[in-house]
């Protein structure tokens, strides 16, 4: 079901207002990018709803949308939207740049109407600005940002991967033309992804770029939403099992580089393109249930992995760069940022009571049947990526006496947003009905959109 | 629905621990500080309601003549296909493990409530004692296979919670993540064969796995290669929480934990949850001679690995630990062997007994010493017909074996760490200089190698 309402042209339109107020009042930002953030969350969650109390097709706008709110992305705004909201909170300000706000509310708008956008054409151009206001930040960041370089090759080579597959979806009318088309689109998700063999610029890219904005830049998946939009549709088995292949062992090859690594941001990195990629291997063609958990994995490693990096930047606020080699110590100091630490993290690998336990136990029980080499993947990559959470926690807050500084510790603000996340996804995972729901219409809907080569007629052979 | 007494009391009971957890981790996460009176209280209030309901489900199933009470609390979510319902299983097995289990943990935190005075992580003590128990509820009534894995999870993650609850001591937090790769490369097993039971039999319910029969009857809709697969995957879990060879070496280790949380969770309960996961599948396992002769070898080697190695210990708690691994080690002999009724019964009488001793342990040598002094010398040795039955040449060999604890650790460290830890090190190496190529920049070097570098 999907239909046309105004809510994704006011979030558009609120995030871009808001980028320009930004920019005039720069001594305000963050109140401004907060203001702007609460009507995207409101809104969002109004066209969820909205959505999900429609009992038949109502689409009274139909030769003019340009936007569309269906079962697949609904719950992928609210999600943006509340990201965007978390990281905007807990973000230390003070290491904000001149035009980081207006940057992060565009951002949000790009985010925002390539999660809605109807027409393949402009999801390219939305996918392809997705990156400017990253790469316009990484200029203005201090000397860590050696990344620069890696990021844009990454950038170009996905963008140029994304154009190309779709001009030869649509300007080459021809059968054979799904398989060139297809696996542009594939590489382009792949590179975006971080999935093997085009992994090393993302773990890098989070060890050394500003952690908010790449937050902003990965949590949404704009790979993996290509992927499902573009590729699935038109995929032939042989792509969907080589993806899956790909994203299975990138989900493991990630899991255990981030069980050893020694320093905190890399170990991240890390934890995310294996969380990601298991998400990526769930659109391989599994069963509906697989990919119903997938897309649920999307939404709660998404927000656990946007609350573990705030935790991870909030703690280096205070300390410096952070180190795994040894034991740091300091719980006495940060007992709530610990804490939230390691729920955060629990949170993301699937810990019973948590929504990515179901995630994880639907898209296992969905891939068994069809793809057990996914399965199995699966489990590997969730039992390393829990041991590496804790070798963190362990490693980043406890193991040295320390004395207590009780003036390090979270602040309000901060610690209402980690308290937030910990209990919408305690709450959604105790009473996951809604979600799971929600989710499994998503997953008919993406097992039902017709391939764009339907629409072509096969060429005639020419004698 | 309508509940009868027995249903509302096994609820309540089942209930009050994970709210006990819920009320100390809401007031945690409020900064709501409570006493240590408060929290004291709590804990025994409420462990003192879940024994009353308890015994009284005991007594009333036993005086109704009813074996088998099935608590369904309706479906947790379903889609096509797939039906996630959460049920509460009391039967013959469940009620007396419950019954003995929570008494225990309330035994515990009573002996806790002065133990930890004072110390900084008192609340969070009584939080993870309360999650502990939740957890072993879950896996003693899961009427599914899948709210067991649930416990069995929360039950590993307080456990190296507790071992590292003297966060400040390097030695105590290294032993509690060594724990937890134990358990949660063995809980692979556990995982994997929960989702083949659901994906072969249709559902992990016990109800529909094994018929509604009381305990050990019912047949289960599963034979064959399928059936010895899941009953080995479940060995290998048991394997891990039960420290069995060779992973038993974190056993030892986990005595950096309080000794109330030694007690209850290596003397006690988390020890023998195994025992009780393999007896919830006794009509599973009694149709797979390959994974219980599997079990029955693993549980013999670690038996025997157990005794000897304890003998040499010089600590009270780790003496006790490996004594409480070779008795749980023969209950797993008892189990493969089929002989069920003997395997409650000696784990029951196991557990009380080494809670006790563990529970007595810090003041035990503190006695010792009194009473030899009363007496005038030292107690006469014992064991001395062991070392008269053996050579010299074999009895220094044993010794060293013992005191290097079997090697078991050096063994894991050597043929399983290390080459995942060299081969992911070089992959890492590999990133690195991949990255650096993308950026044209040096490769990133470590924080301390910074530091060290700016001579710091």
């Amino acid at each position: 079901m999907t239909f046309f309402a105004p809510w994704i042209v006011i979030l558009v339109i609120a995030s871009l207002v808001g980028a320009v107020v930004a920019h005039l009042r720069r001594s305000r930002s963050r109140f401004v990018v907060m203001v702007v953030n609460s009507v995207a969350l409101a809104v969002s969650t109004l066209a969820a709803v909205d959505l999900w109390q429609r009992s038949a097709h109502h689409d009274p706008f139909e030769s003019i949308r340009i936007f569309v709110v269906d079962d697949m992305n609904a719950p992928l705004l609210v999600f943006a939207a509340l990201v965007s909201f978390f990281v905007a909170l807990v973000a230390p300000v003070r290491k904000w740049k001149p035009g980081s706000a207006t940057r992060m509310l565009v951002a949000e708008a790009i985010l925002f109407a390539g999660f809605a956008v109807s027409n393949e054409v402009a999801f390219v151009a939305l996918w392809i600005a997705s990156y400017l206001p990253f790469d316009r930040e990484l200029g203005q960041s201090d000397c860590r940002s050696g990344c620069r370089r890696g990021f844009r090759i990454g950038a170009i080579a996905s963008s140029g991967l994304l154009v190309v597959g779709l001009l030869a979806n649509r300007w080459m009318p021809s059968a054979d033309s799904v398989l060139p088309g297809s696996i542009a689109i594939l590489l382009a998700a792949m590179i975006r992804q971080g999935v093997v063999p085009f992994q090393s610029w993302l773990p890098h890219l989070f060890a050394r770029a500003p952690l908010p904005s790449v937050l902003m830049l990965c949590v949404p998946q704009w790979g993996t939403w290509a992927a499902l939009r573009l590729f699935v549709p038109d995929a032939p088995p042989i792509l969907l099992s080589i993806l899956g292949a790909f994203a299975s062992f990138t989900a493991v090859y990630g899991a255990g580089l981030a069980l050893v690594q020694k320093d905190a941001r890399r170990a991240f990195g890390w934890l995310f393109v294996s969380e990601t990629a298991i998400v990526f291997a769930s659109l391989s063609g599994t069963s509906e249930t697989g990919l119903a958990g997938g897309l649920l994995l999307w939404l709660s490693s998404g927000l656990s992995l946007a609350g573990l990096g705030m935790a991870l930047c909030a703690l280096e606020a205070r300390r410096g760069r952070l180190s795994l080699e040894g034991f740091s110590g300091g719980l006495e100091s940060t007992p709530r940022l610990a804490g939230s630490f390691l729920l955060l993290g629990l949170c993301s690998v699937g810990f019973p009571g948590t929504l990515g336990f179901i995630g994880t136990e639907l898209l296992i029980d969905g891939s068994l049947g069809t793809h057990p080499q996914l399965a199995i993947a699966m489990v590997i990559a969730t039992v390393l990526n829990g041991l590496a959470v804790v070798n963190m926690y362990f490693r980043l807050f406890c193991g040295r006496r320390t004395i207590a500084n009780p003036a390090i510790g979270l602040r309000p603000r901060e610690y209402a947003g980690f308290v937030a996340l910990v209990v919408i996804l305690s709450i959604l995972g105790l009473w996951p009905r809604g979600i799971v729901a929600t989710r499994v219409r998503a997953a008919k809907t993406a097992q039902a959109i017709p391939p764009v080569v339907t629409a072509v007629e096969p060429r005639e052979p020419t004698s | 629905m309508m509940w009868g007494l027995i249903e509302r009391l096994a609820l309540i009971a089942a209930a009050a621990p994970a709210a006990l957890f819920l009320a100390l981790g809401v007031c945690a996460l409020a900064r709501y500080a409570l006493s240590e009176k408060t929290v004291g209280l709590m804990t025994r209030g409420t462990f003192f309601v879940t024994f009353l309901c308890n015994l009284t489900v005991a007594v009333l199933m036993a005086a109704q003549d009813r074996n088998l009470v099935v608590i369904s609390l309706g479906d947790w979510f379903h889609l096509p296909g797939y039906r996630f319902t959460v049920e509460l299983l009391l039967d013959r097995l469940s009620v007396p493990f419950v019954l003995f289990s929570q008494a225990l943990i309330g035994v515990v935190g009573a002996f806790a409530n002065r133990y930890v005075h004072r110390e900084q992580g008192f609340n969070r003590f009584f939080t993870l004692l309360a999650l502990f128990a939740t957890g072993m509820n879950l896996i003693i009534l899961a009427g599914g296979i899948e709210i067991a894995f649930a416990g069995w999870e929360l039950v590993g993650l307080s456990s190296a919670l507790l071992i590292a609850f003297f966060h400040d001591r390097r030695l105590a937090v290294e032993n509690g993540f060594r724990a937890l790769v134990v358990y949660r490369v063995c809980d692979a097993g556990f995982l994997v064969a929960a989702v083949l039971i659901r994906h072969w039999a249709g559902s992990g319910d016990f109800i529909h796995l094994f018929g509604d029969v009381a305990w050990p009857g019912g047949a289960s809709p599963l034979a064959g290669g399928r059936a010895t697969l899941i009953m080995v995957l479940l060995v290998v879990a048991v394997m891990g929480k039960c420290a069995q060879v060779p992973f038993s070496g974190w056993l030892p280790r986990a005595m950096e934990g309080p000794t109330p949380s030694s007690a209850i969770f290596y003397g006690a309960l988390s020890v023998h949850a195994g025992v009780y996961l393999l007896l919830r599948f006794a009509p599973l396992l009694s149709e797979t001679h390959v994974a219980a002769a599997l079990l029955a070898a693993v549980a013999l080697v670690t038996a025997i690995v157990a005794t000897t190695v304890g003998r040499v210990q010089t600590d009270i708690k780790s003496s006790l630990a490996f004594a409480s691994l070779t008795q749980v080690s023969i209950i797993l002999i008892e189990v493969a062997a089929g002989f069920y009724w003997l395997a409650i019964a000696h784990t029951l009488g196991h557990m009380c007994v080494r809670s006790l001793q563990f529970l007595r342990a810090p003041s035990l040598l503190h006695d010792v010493h009194n009473v030899e002094n009363a007496i005038g010398g030292h107690f006469a040795a014992t064991g001395e017909h062991y070392r008269r039955m053996l050579a010299k040449p074999v009895q220094r060999g044993l010794y060293r074996f013992a005191l290097e604890r079997a090697h078991l650790d050096t063994a894991l460290d050597t043929f399983v760490v290390g080459p995942f830890v060299r081969l992911f090190g070089t992959f890492d190496r590999i990133e690195q200089r991949i990255a650096s190529r993308l950026d044209g920049t040096p490769r990133e070097s470590s924080p301390r190698d910074r530091s060290a570098g700016s001579g710091r």
